[in-house]
């Protein structure tokens, strides 16, 4: 299967997209294109088939973000060694496998262009780490791959933050 | 009748060397106040980040033919925050308290699975 990941345009075709979790689902063919071009607020990476290029697999939405907490004294120790006031970070606030195509790596497949970006952001601009919003039974797939719970969500969240320092992940490559 | 135009007061505290730059702009530029001048930087900054969200690389070129390139990571962040948007993340204290335990630390190594998609072996 020959796949390309690139920037969600108008003519993808959403509405058939099933990843098994209807948030998910309905994320991509309500919100996503309008999220992005609208009010620019995600960014969204489609996975597509050469053969059938507008015919969507898988997705992830990426936003910037930084982190910015002189009121939390454990931050306030790192932003002192800092030239900046605020840690810059990407948001990974998205990722979807369509359940017709599970089990074919494709997870691993937008993760690692969510880290390439990432990476690439890094290298223009600076850019630290990596945040996800995982549901929970995603929690241990981010695991194998390095990303670290951060304890301390906001009670009832149906979701788990999860970080990873981009620099782990530039040493994954060498 | 011609409408009075409201204009805004702009006070900034300038180190030292930055304000002997001011004035030595301002005599180099032949720039009276320190309003035209702002003015006059306003209207280049301005420039710079449209021809960068454009796509543009902004450059000098000398007698050689040889190309610098300027970036300032202040105008690229602006140019990608134009592809890529920027959202507030809401953070308990607790959570943060934690995260900056995180990124106080060294980074960690990378696992196998990591190594695995970032290759692609």
């Amino acid at each position: 299967m020959a796949l390309h990941i690139g920037q969600l345009k108008k003519e993808h075709l959403r509405a058939a997209f099933d990843c098994g979790n209807l948030t998910l689902n309905d994320y991509l063919r309500r919100y996503a294109w309008q999220n992005q071009e609208r009010h620019q607020i995600g960014t969204t990476y489609v996975a597509v088939e050469e053969s059938q290029p507008l015919v969507v697999l898988g997705y992830h939405t990426l936003a910037m973000s930084e982190i910015s907490c002189h009121s939390v004294p454990e931050l306030s120790a790192v932003l002192k060694r800092l030239p900046y006031s605020a840690i810059p970070a990407v948001l990974l606030a998205r990722l979807a496998v369509d359940v017709r195509f599970s089990g074919h790596g494709l997870g691993r497949k937008l993760l690692a262009d969510a880290f390439n970006c990432s990476l690439e952001i890094g290298r223009q601009v600076g850019c630290r780490c990596l945040i996800v919003d995982a549901y929970a039974s995603a929690v241990h797939w981010y695991s194998k791959f390095g990303l670290i719970e951060i304890p301390g969500a906001r009670f009832g969240a149906n979701t788990k933050r999860m970080f990873i320092d981009l620099r782990t992940v530039e040493r994954a490559r060498i | 009748m011609v409408k009075e135009r409201a204009l805004m007061r702009f006070q900034a505290d300038l180190s030292p060397k930055d304000a002997a730059i001011l004035d030595s702009l301002k005599s180099e530029l032949d720039i009276r106040s320190n309003a035209e001048l702002l003015a006059q930087a306003l209207a280049i900054l301005s420039w710079l980040v449209r021809e960068r969200r454009s796509g543009h690389t902004v450059a000098s070129i000398d007698k050689e033919n040889r190309v610098r390139e300027l970036v300032s990571p202040f105008v690229e962040r602006a140019v990608l925050d134009y592809r890529l948007p920027r959202v507030e993340i809401d953070w308990t204290p607790e959570e943060l308290a934690n995260l900056a335990r995180l990124a106080a630390g060294e980074p960690s190594e990378p696992t196998k699975d990591l190594i695995a998609i970032m290759t692609g072996r």
